[in-house]
């Protein structure tokens, strides 16, 4: 739970907000170091945990022996799954589809570990330092299994099963269709068969996870504290696991140091902290640290994914056939299958490409569980169609540009069913409004690509190699199905907004107040923002999807709206009036006619004090349920350039440029800030990051030295954007989400950059890379492309 | 990722430090700047039961001046070296490697002889030493004072050849002759990250600029940095001016590794052969563009 | 068993195996005198045992500058050093350099160039920023990208870090873009 001071801004001009690039509410506490992370809040009762995990990949647990760890002085307890009880014990998955097998993980290792990291037992201490030195003395005896790390050996018959009971290592398909998915090549047409492959990858928020649990209220509620962007779903967990009633859990989470899909997931060490505290009756607290977090955090985007295109001598896609297995590592995250289903969902982008058959596979492998990660299955789904175009343009001998123009789907044909997905309720893709062909050109002009050939020119001249690279994508965003908010006028005269937005960093504060301010036509300093405690806001969805702003922002709106009324009528009923002469006007009530007055926001509450009125101890409150049918789908162009230097290896990026379209923009600098910073999230996980596992399934990036990740040297040096803004009609205020579309449109950019670089070999950049100096060397290393050959000859 | 036990000690003295190193069975280290080691017993990598700082030490905080070399003392951080006028003036080559050493954050702490001494894989300071021929100076238990070339400290695939139970209490450099160019050239993944190689190289021409005088020293490669002597003589005598004479060095250089060329987690034993030419002709080039190439001294230590 | 004293970590030091040493050190002007064990982190000792909890740690290894303070006039990291080594050392944490109402001036700017998201790494680049403009680096010196390479953002892509840093180094303000407040 956060509490927001107000920040003294100027006083503004008029009372519109929305569009305007107000600077953020909460960066006074940030930059003062007062940001009330979860590490940060003093806990003087509090235990500390450490968490013994697995150091075997896939392993039977033989005995677990506590005695000398239990000597270590300041030792509390040590605890395995045989001295915790639960009700139930998996945790949730929420894409199961029928005929999905059950490969939920549990909260502790039981008989048996699948994962290096996975929880075994429970080190409960007064301090983390001797926490460690008795978690050292734990000894587990395992029995070692064969391990599987790779998911296409996986699915061999005689492969190691983790599930033997299930008979099968692939657990969850889905058949996603549209047009005729029995589409064949005609003569003359082309065909380009490719399998693509998908590196592992891990979000690495600044702030790792942490957990405190303690009992309340006379030990009667059970109140756990977490940095997660699930709240209530949490809550309903814990309820779950211990068989409690909801109304005596109460979870709360802090501001988040960063979250991009890693908490969005209900970890086994939430349910185990809060097992510990209810076991000892006792507050205790676990913090990750950064080696844990490598291992036992979720992990994200590796697949393989055959794809099949069918196009026609213009260049014009007619069919696109896709096959894809994720390796979703050893169980379920909470959405474990969504990358690999929204990767075929979404795989034609912006683009007609009529004809659409896509089979989609989940495999578990003695890995991390896989989850969602900043664009879930976008980014892949864009670098396959973003790539296929351009071998189509390079075999077909088609300008870049206009092999996409002949492909995009016009603005008269918005809006368009894409066909069902096969997300659990089964929801259409259904297109909303937007402009495809114009945000290319749009792109294009502002990326200067008519020069770019005397650029490549000018570079190869000096020994570089200059690569352009183009890619379009549109993403699901704006995801419901419902959201909730509640809003209350303050004795004080200002109004507090309950949201369900998780702060991670988005900016949520100032785009609520914003959105809450400009509908009261109040001044910003007359709105405060609450987030994160289930006992404020007992029903909600959750911050994921790029969902804050669109319907996080819309329902505070909305509640806005009805907390309007309700003074309304208060008044009315007050002054025993005509209802119809009370109105809002200027951030106040008119009363019109014989009574005409005028009572600002801030004195609201006194003035209906002294009319005998005493509005509920609470104030007077409103609620909104939005309810959110139909996602939207933000979309955009990005124009990488890159340099490459041939002798190292090493890229640059002279020049990068996005158009985009996500609605109507609540804040141009936050929008701004959400697409630069994730584009060099998107440049980083193509150009470095990487989870590397030994063929035993040992995790060897283990830390952040080891796992590196994009700095300071490696922006963009000439970084260009241009905001385009169709509004939606999907939702109230025209706003749709903005929150993954860098990363998106980054890694098929750069692929795509990559490839055209190092265009005179023979080379396929039919993955994610990453391109790092030694895969662009050894790239290098390939024998020329015979067209290059020619040129070569004739020089 | 909390330390494990142990007792810290503030050694009084040099001798103190080593007389204590040398009382406990094995596992006591010393402690400098700690930049490495903190880190490691953070992670539990390394065990240690007794942490000796020499970092109040007398006399180990001294950058001297001698008569061809500057010594710098086992308390020196690598900031306090990187921007001291001396070295800037004597040791330039040193000063220039030192700004790729991790970042400033961590060379405000960490020390120029604790870098000797870690011999970390990627290290940048360790190949500056080999290419200045720096010579360290032990202590060891009884007082007994050692010397030891760093040639020899590294004459191992990995590690040290330092005696046990000794202290590098400082190490000098030879001082940059006049009219000597010198380079450092690195390939990273990002700036601030480990070496995935690096060159440090001098040279020193006639009035011909043809090379009187060539050393190359080349980390990251191998676990231990490697002087690269065979394209060293065959420098000497040829054209500086002539880039196919140095990259023609490069490529000897780079092929008489010691030791089997090294892959981890952030490049290839393939690549780093590949760009280990690169680094040292680039290092090479800025040698010879620094070169003034009037009458060059001689460089033997007298 | 006797219930154990919780947090601070290694604050009372009931196990005679536990080594301690006497720290004594000046934290944002005041003098500490106290005992501590001799393997605490400095960085706990500034965030559990002072409550100084500005400084973050999220890397423990020295590699992402969340920690970083500044130590006898230069940014150090914090989770990289014993407490005991900080023993006679003067130490500012980004609580020694808040203005006593509102932002200080580097401050002002790194909300002005939206500088900052989630906000866990920022005191770590303040405290860096605080000891460039101590040592007068010039906003074009390659020094700026070297001190710049010494912290990790997960969230902004480091564009508006870059502007908000060379403001704060003085750089001339017609080359970036100012917003109004």
């Amino acid at each position: 739970m956060t509490e927001k001071t107000l920040i003294p801004a100027a006083p503004p001009k008029s009372r519109r907000y929305v569009g305007e690039a107000v600077l953020r509410a909460e960066d006074r506490e940030l930059l003062q170091g007062r940001g009330g992370f979860l590490a940060d809040l003093a806990q003087p009762n509090a235990a500390e945990i450490c968490v013994v995990r697995s150091t075997e990949p896939h392993a039977l647990v033989r005995a677990i022996r506590k005695e000398r760890a239990l000597e270590v002085p300041g030792v509390i307890a040590i605890l395995a799954a045989d001295d915790l009880d639960f009700v139930d014990e998996k945790l949730p998955c929420v894409d199961m589809i029928p005929g999905t097998l059950d490969v939920r993980q549990r909260v502790i290792a039981r008989d048996r570990v699948r994962y290096v990291g996975q929880a075994v037992a429970i080190v409960v201490a007064a301090n983390r330092y001797v926490a460690e030195d008795a978690a050292a003395l734990v000894e587990i005896e395992y029995e070692s299994l064969p391990p599987v790390t790779d998911h296409m050996t996986a699915m061999d018959s005689g492969a190691p099963l983790l599930y033997p009971e299930l008979g099968t290592n692939i657990v969850y398909q889905v058949t996603q269709q549209d047009g005729n998915a029995e589409f064949a090549a005609r003569q003359g047409d082309l065909v380009i068969r490719k399998r693509f492959k998908f590196h592992r990858q891990t979000a690495v928020p600044l702030e790792t996870r942490g957990v405190t649990a303690k009992l309340i209220e006379n030990g009667e509620r059970l109140h756990v504290e977490s940095c997660t962007q699930l709240p209530q779903v949490l809550r309903a967990v814990l309820a779950g696991a211990f068989g409690l009633s909801l109304d005596s859990v109460r979870v709360t989470a802090p501001r988040l140091g960063g979250g991009f899909g890693c908490k969005e997931m209900v970890y086994p060490e939430e349910i185990l902290v809060a097992a510990v505290a209810r076991k000892l009756q006792r507050p205790v607290r676990w913090l990750e640290d950064r080696r844990e977090h490598f291992s036992s955090a979720t992990q994200a985007r590796e697949e393989t994914v055959d794809a099949e295109a069918v196009i026609a001598p213009d260049g014009t896609f007619i069919g696109l056939r896709v096959t894809g297995w994720a390796n979703i590592g050893a169980a379920f995250g909470f959405v474990g299958n969504t990358p690999i289903t929204a990767m075929g969902a979404m795989v034609r982008g912006p683009y007609r490409v009529p004809n659409l058959d896509a089979r989609m596979h989940s495999v578990v492998t003695n890995k991390s569980p896989l989850n969602v990660l900043r664009g879930a299955g976008a980014p892949q789904a864009a670098l396959v169609m973003e790539r296929l175009l351009d071998e189509a343009a390079r075999i077909l001998n088609i300008d870049r540009a206009e092999i996409r123009r002949r492909n995009l789907i016009p603005p008269n044909e918005l809006p368009l069913d894409r066909g069902r997905t096969g997300f659990a309720n089964s929801y259409h893709i259904i297109y909303d409004e937007g402009d495809y062909p114009r945000c290319l050109e749009e792109a294009l002009k502002l990326a200067e690509y008519e020069k770019f050939e005397v650029e490549r020119n000018a570079a190869a001249a000096k020994g570089k190699l200059l690569g352009l690279g183009i890619a379009m994508y549109v993403e699901i965003t704006a995801v419901g199905p419902y959201e909730t908010a509640r809003i209350a006028l303050q004795p004080d005269g200002t109004v507090l907004l309950f949201s369900s937005i998780m702060p991670v960093g988005q900016g949520s504060e100032t785009t609520q107040r914003q959105l809450v301010a400009e509908e009261l036509g109040v001044a910003l300093e007359q709105v405060a923002i609450r987030q994160g405690d289930t006992d404020e806001v007992p029903d909600a969805v959750g911050t994921f999807a790029s969902r804050g702003a669109a319907i996080g922002g819309a329902v505070g709106r909305m509640a806005a709206r009805e907390l309007i009324q309700n003074i309304l009528s208060c008044f009315a009923a007050l002054l025993k009036c005509d209802p119809s002469i009370v109105k809002w006007k200027n951030g106040g009530v008119a009363i019109m006619g014989t009574m005409e007055d005028y009572i600002p926001l801030s004195e609201i509450p006194v003035r209906l004090r002294s009319l005998g009125g005493t509005p509920e101890s609470k104030g007077i409150e409103a609620r909104f349920r939005l309810d959110v049918p139909k996602p939207s789908y933000s979309y955009a162009t990005h124009i990488a350039l890159v340099e490459i230097d041939p002798e190292t290896g090493v890229i640059k990026i002279p020049r990068y440029t996005v158009a985009h379209d996500c609605g109507k923009i609540v804040n141009p600098l936050l929008v701004e800030g959400q697409i630069v910073g994730g584009v060099v999230q998107g440049i980083g996980a193509v150009l470095r990051e990487k989870l590397v596992y030994d063929s035993e399934g040992h995790l060897m990036t283990r830390a952040m030295m080891d796992y590196v990740l994009p700095g300071a040297s490696d922006v963009p040096e000439d970084f260009r954007l241009w905001h385009m803004e169709t509004p939606t009609s999907l939702n109230p205020f025209g706003m749709r989400g903005v929150g993954e579309g860098g990363t998106i449109g980054a890694h098929a950019a750069m692929a795509n950059a990559v490839a055209d670089a190092l265009r005179d070999y023979d080379v396929p950049v039919d993955e994610s890379g990453p391109f790092n100096p030694t895969w662009i060397m050894e790239a290098l290393s390939r024998p020329l492309r015979a067209a290059a050959l020619k040129m070569t000859e004739h020089d | 990722m909390k330390p494990a036990k142990f007792k810290y000690v503030r050694a009084e003295t040099a001798e103190h430090a080593v007389e204590l190193l040398g009382s406990v069975d094995s596992g006591a280290r010393i402690l400098a700047g700690g930049q490495s080691l903190i880190p490691a017993l953070s992670a539990r990598t390394t065990k240690a039961s007794l942490l000796l700082d020499i970092m109040m030490c007398p006399g180990l905080n001294e950058v001297l001046q001698n008569s061809g070399d500057v010594t710098i003392g086992a308390a020196c951080r690598q900031s306090q070296i990187e921007r001291s006028p001396v070295i800037q003036q004597s040791v330039p080559l040193l000063a220039e490697a030192l700004g790729w050493v991790a970042m400033p954050q961590v060379r405000s702490r960490g020390t120029v002889v604790g870098c000797l001494a870690q011999a970390n894989a990627g290290g940048e300071v360790p190949v500056v030493a080999l290419a200045l021929d720096a010579q360290f100076n032990l202590l060891l238990r009884g007082g007994v004072r050692q010397q030891m070339p760093a040639q020899e400290t590294y004459a191992v695939e990995s590690g040290t050849r330092l005696p046990v139970r000794s202290l590098i209490v400082s190490a000098s450099f030879r001082m940059r002759a006049t009219s000597e160019g010198w380079g450092f050239r690195e390939v990273q993944l990002r700036q601030g990250h480990y070496a995935l190689v690096c060159c440090a190289a001098t040279l020193l021409l006639d009035e011909d600029r043809c090379v009187r005088s060539a050393k190359i020293a080349i980390g990251g490669l191998t676990a231990n940095p490697f002087r690269a002597q065979l394209a060293e003589k065959a420098l000497i005598g040829e054209s500086a001016d002539n880039d196919s004479v140095l990259h023609a060095a490069a490529q000897m250089a780079s092929a008489e590794h010691p030791w089997p060329a090294r892959t981890d987690l952030h490049a290839t034993a393939a690549f780093r052969s590949k760009t280990a030419v690169v680094a040292v002709a680039r290092a090479l080039k800025d040698a010879r563009s620094r070169c003034s190439a009037q009458e060059g001294i001689s460089l033997e230590r007298s | 068993m006797s219930a154990p004293d919780l947090t601070p970590p290694l604050k009372t030091l009931d196990d005679p195996s536990e080594s301690q040493s006497p720290l004594s050190v000046t934290v944002n002007g005041k003098n500490i005198k106290t005992f501590v064990a001799d393997r605490l982190l400095l960085s706990d000792f500034l965030r559990d045992h002072l409550r100084l909890t500005a400084l973050k740690v999220a890397c423990g290894e020295g590699a992402c500058g969340a920690c970083t303070v500044v130590i006898d006039h230069e940014p150090a990291r914090a989770c990289t050093l014993l407490a005991v080594q900080a023993d006679g050392a003067e130490i500012v944490t980004l609580e020694g350099l808040n203005a006593p109402e509102g932002l200080n001036h580097v401050q002002k700017i790194f909300q002005q160039q939206h500088a900052l998201q989630c906000g866990y790494c920022t005191p770590g680049w303040l405290m860096t920023v605080y000891s460039m403009i101590e040592r007068s680096i010039h906003p074009d010196s390659p020094e700026v990208a070297q001190y710049l390479s010494g912290h990790i953002c997960r969230c902004t892509g480091y564009k508006n870090i870059w502007t908000a840093v060379r403001l704060a180094l003085g750089a001339d303000t017609q080359n970036s873009t100012s917003r109004e407040e």
